[in-house]
């Protein structure tokens, strides 16, 4: 099987994900977020990742910052 | 005891100085020279520093971060897990004060940490500390001593009282407390009293090994086998309570310098434990963690999950309807939930 035919960007993090191997959950999609919000030192940035992260939070109904083990 | 009291000691401290720079040697020697301690030894190379602190009672290292043959971290790492017959304060003096390398060296396990130019009153002020620290269970290793004494001369039931009472007063759980009170000095960048929690919590450690070693071969020298090798196991979970210590302070403060704007490093540290298989840990974490964000419901969900691997599934019941609770919609629990419940055989 070609594993990169099966590699695409998820729309809403942009993660690069093996479609065919790998769950990818708007939890995941969460955590990808969060850890770059953790790493992030540029405020404009930060500020447009929180913004993403909001939008998700909303839809799963939650206000935390915190990962969930997925 | 009095500061007064305690440098009438200074005389007779055993001291060394690891370097490989001839000019921070020539101002560490002075400084100690003004307080009037006396230099037992000086290492320009870590392991044959190692080689000598292994054979000679060695009150305290001073480690400038320059070594020949190693980093600094390598020889803190070194004389911990080297260095078994009693435990070597290192007190670090480095010219790097880059909050990532304190914390490098915090995780190495250093004693102290003194930044360079420094004044005579600091050296003073960490020596005082050590000393201090020394004295921390002095009476009980003292007591340790007199058991194993009494051992040797065959009294071996007035050195399991001796030594069971010191091991029920200094249970497990203050070792864990001192060592949950350091992660969180170092969440508040309180760096020096984090480091005195972590020697706090390993002297701890140290004289329930040497209690649970020393009622190992009292039981044994009485015939008792079965309670030999129940100590013999104690001795071992606290060797292995040393190893995670270890392990939790290097993977927190790796947390702590990746991730540093993580609301909660503790939900971060249980992640990661849970994904090695180390379950126990994780659940630890997740404690620590709940204290900082007791409504947080995907801390309980992580927790559930942590337990719901450790076949827990009872308590991980519990946690998930507490995650339910905060949140109804949360969709991760409500399928573990359902699990949970097949598991149990009640859907």
């Amino acid at each position: 099987m070609d594993t990169k035919k099966n590699l695409r960007p998820c729309p809403v993090c942009q993660k690069i994900v093996n479609v065919e191997e790998e769950t990818h959950t708007l939890y995941d999609c969460r955590n990808f977020l969060l850890t770059q919000y953790y790493r992030e030192t540029d405020p404009k940035r930060k500020k447009e990742l929180e913004e993403k992260i909001d939008r998700i939070n909303e839809k799963l109904g939650t206000k935390s910052k915190n990962l969930v083990d997925t | 005891m009095p500061k007064k009291e305690l440098m009438k000691k200074f005389p007779s401290l055993k001291v060394v100085i690891t370097t490989s720079n001839e000019r921070h040697y020539k101002e560490d020697i002075e400084g100690l020279k003004r307080l009037k301690i006396n230099i037992a030894n000086r290492f320009s190379a870590g392991m044959a520093a190692l080689d000598y602190l292994k054979f000679n009672l060695t009150h305290m290292v001073f480690s400038d971060i320059e070594l020949s043959d190693m980093s600094i971290l390598t020889f803190l790492r070194k004389v911990r897990r080297e260095i078994k017959n009693y435990l070597v304060p290192v007190i670090v003096i480095s010219s790097n004060s880059e909050e990532g390398f304190v914390l490098d060296v915090i995780a190495a396990g250093c004693a102290g940490f003194i930044i360079r130019p420094y004044e005579v009153t600091t050296l003073l002020d960490y020596i005082l500390y050590v000393l201090e620290q020394r004295r921390f269970l002095e009476i009980e290793e003292e007591l340790i001593n007199d058991a194993n004494r009494k051992i040797a001369a065959g009294n071996f039931e007035e050195a399991i009282e001796e030594l069971s009472e010191i091991a029920e007063e200094r249970g497990e759980d203050e070792a864990d407390s001192y060592f949950e009170m350091g992660t969180e000095y170092l969440l508040k960048k309180k760096y020096n009293l984090a480091i005195m929690a972590f020697n706090k919590a390993l002297k701890i450690n140290n004289v329930l090994v040497k209690c649970y070693t020393g009622l190992a071969e009292a039981y044994k020298g009485k015939g008792d086998l079965e309670k030999y090798k129940y100590y013999l196991q104690k001795a071992a979970d606290e060797y292995a309570r040393r190893d995670n210590f270890d392990e939790v302070k290097e993977l927190f403060i790796k947390i702590l310098k990746t991730d540093p704007n993580a609301p909660n490093p503790y939900n971060t540290l249980g992640i990661r434990f849970r994904k090695m298989g180390k379950y126990n840990l994780a659940i630890d974490a997740y404690k620590q963690a709940l204290k900082l964000n007791p409504r947080d419901e995907n801390i309980h969900y992580n927790m559930a999950k942590a337990l719901y691997f450790s076949n827990r599934y009872r308590t991980a019941l519990k946690f998930l309807r507490n995650a339910l609770r905060i949140n109804p919609d949360f969709s991760e629990a409500r399928m573990m939930e359902e699990v949970i419940l097949k598991e149990l055989g009640e859907v």
